[in-house]
């Protein structure tokens, strides 16, 4: 993340992230725009992976 | 001593398995090589730090050494991910060869030394100048960085750019390095205190005294026939040897930094008889073993722990 990003994150946290109501509201638009939304395309999927021995054959 | 020296391989072995799942083993992902979980994976920061890219050393140790039990002995996968961490450590720098450990534009003096030594160490472990020649030119501005840099407060990481800059002279020929090399070699021996102590912030710390000492015993390696360097690493053993309990153990009280652990490698090099407390602590699970330790600071120490094993291995072969 850039420092200017940063800085509007900050911002955004100490006012409007204030709202519970309103995280609640961008968590959902978020989830739909860049989880549902994207389905079928490359997504981020959180995994739990480390390494195993049979990866080395 | 090899039933010892084989007392390091074990948490050599685990740590190594631990490290390998810190990092970005798919070849077509854009963050391949990557050794910070917290970066490629987790995604919670924004700059990966450069100092666990040395995993590329804890592999390419673990991928060159020959020992009963040792399930990465000459596999190809993880010579690719040895490569891979290198190759990321180097797309990863700052435009001048510096790196980062924690925010964009940091210019780490303990970072830059520390990572560009492990890679040096690599190369030479894995074929040398003919089978690298793409990453050592591309390193070259790191090196150069390094040469006009220096942290004159902390000899371990001084010692560790003498390693970077003495291992890319050996490998590449350059006549230029040898001479940043020299000049190096200069500070590390003005700074040492008259008990063989290289400061740490002011004071003197047994534990960070035995990672100075360690780079210095590869730098041996490179350099053999170094009279004064050897002088420094024999006199800077006895305060390690007088400070250690019988359970190779030194109080962190008494220590600048606090520190807990204790690196074997120059130990097991220049056959301390302090290295058999510290053998006595690790069977008896009283020193610090790499496994417990963070993520960051496990990959440099389980290094450490392949190359005592390594030295204690040929200290075998000499009796």
């Amino acid at each position: 993340m850039s420092p200017a990003k940063l800085v509007a994150l900050r911002l955004f946290n100490m006012t409007l992230g204030h709202s519970a109501r309103f995280n609640k509201w961008l968590h959902r638009a978020l989830v739909f725009l860049f989880v549902e939304k994207a389905k079928g395309n490359a997504r981020y999927m959180a995994s739990s992976r480390f390494f195993e021995p049979g990866e080395l054959d | 001593m090899t039933a010892a020296a084989a007392r390091f391989l074990g948490p050599a072995i685990n740590t190594t398995a631990r490290v390998l799942g810190l990092s970005d083993r798919d070849a077509a992902s854009v963050t391949y090589g990557c050794c910070d979980r917290n970066y490629w994976h987790y995604k919670i920061i924004d700059v990966a730090n450069a100092r666990f890219q040395e995993a590329g050393l804890l592999f390419a140790l673990a991928y060159a050494t020959e020992a009963p039990g040792n399930p990465f002995f000459r596999k190809a996968r993880i010579l690719e991910w040895s490569r891979a961490a290198w190759r990321f450590w180097l797309r990863q720098r700052n435009r001048d060869g510096s790196l980062a450990e924690v925010y964009p534009n940091e210019r780490s003096f303990c970072a830059t030394a520390f990572s560009a030594a492990a890679f040096v160490e690599s190369v030479a472990l894995l074929g040398g100048a003919p089978t690298w020649t793409e990453e050592l030119g591309r390193a070259q501005t790191t090196m150069d960085w390094l040469a006009r840099n220096d942290n004159p407060e902390v000899g371990n990481q001084m010692a560790a750019s003498l390693l970077a800059l003495t291992g890319y002279a050996r490998l590449t020929g350059n006549p230029n390095y040898a001479a940043a090399a020299g000049a190096r070699r200069k500070d590390v021996l003005a700074m040492a205190q008259g008990d063989g102590t290289l400061p740490e912030y002011g004071g003197r710390d047994l534990g960070y005294q035995t990672i100075s000492l360690a780079a210095l015993a590869r730098v041996l390696r490179i350099a053999r026939g170094d009279a004064e360097i050897e002088a420094l690493v024999r006199k800077g053993l006895a305060p390690v040897e007088a400070g250690l309990d019988a359970d190779g153990r030194a109080d962190p009280a008494k220590n600048s930094r606090g520190t807990q652990f204790i690196y074997p490698s120059a130990l097991a090099a220049l056959g301390s008889p302090a290295l058999e407390r510290v053998l006595a602590g690790l069977a008896k699970g009283r020193i610090l073993r790499p496994v417990w330790m963070d993520d960051r600071y496990c990959i440099a120490f389980a290094s450490d722990y392949w190359l005592a094993f390594q030295e204690g291995s040929r200290a075998d072969v000499a009796r």
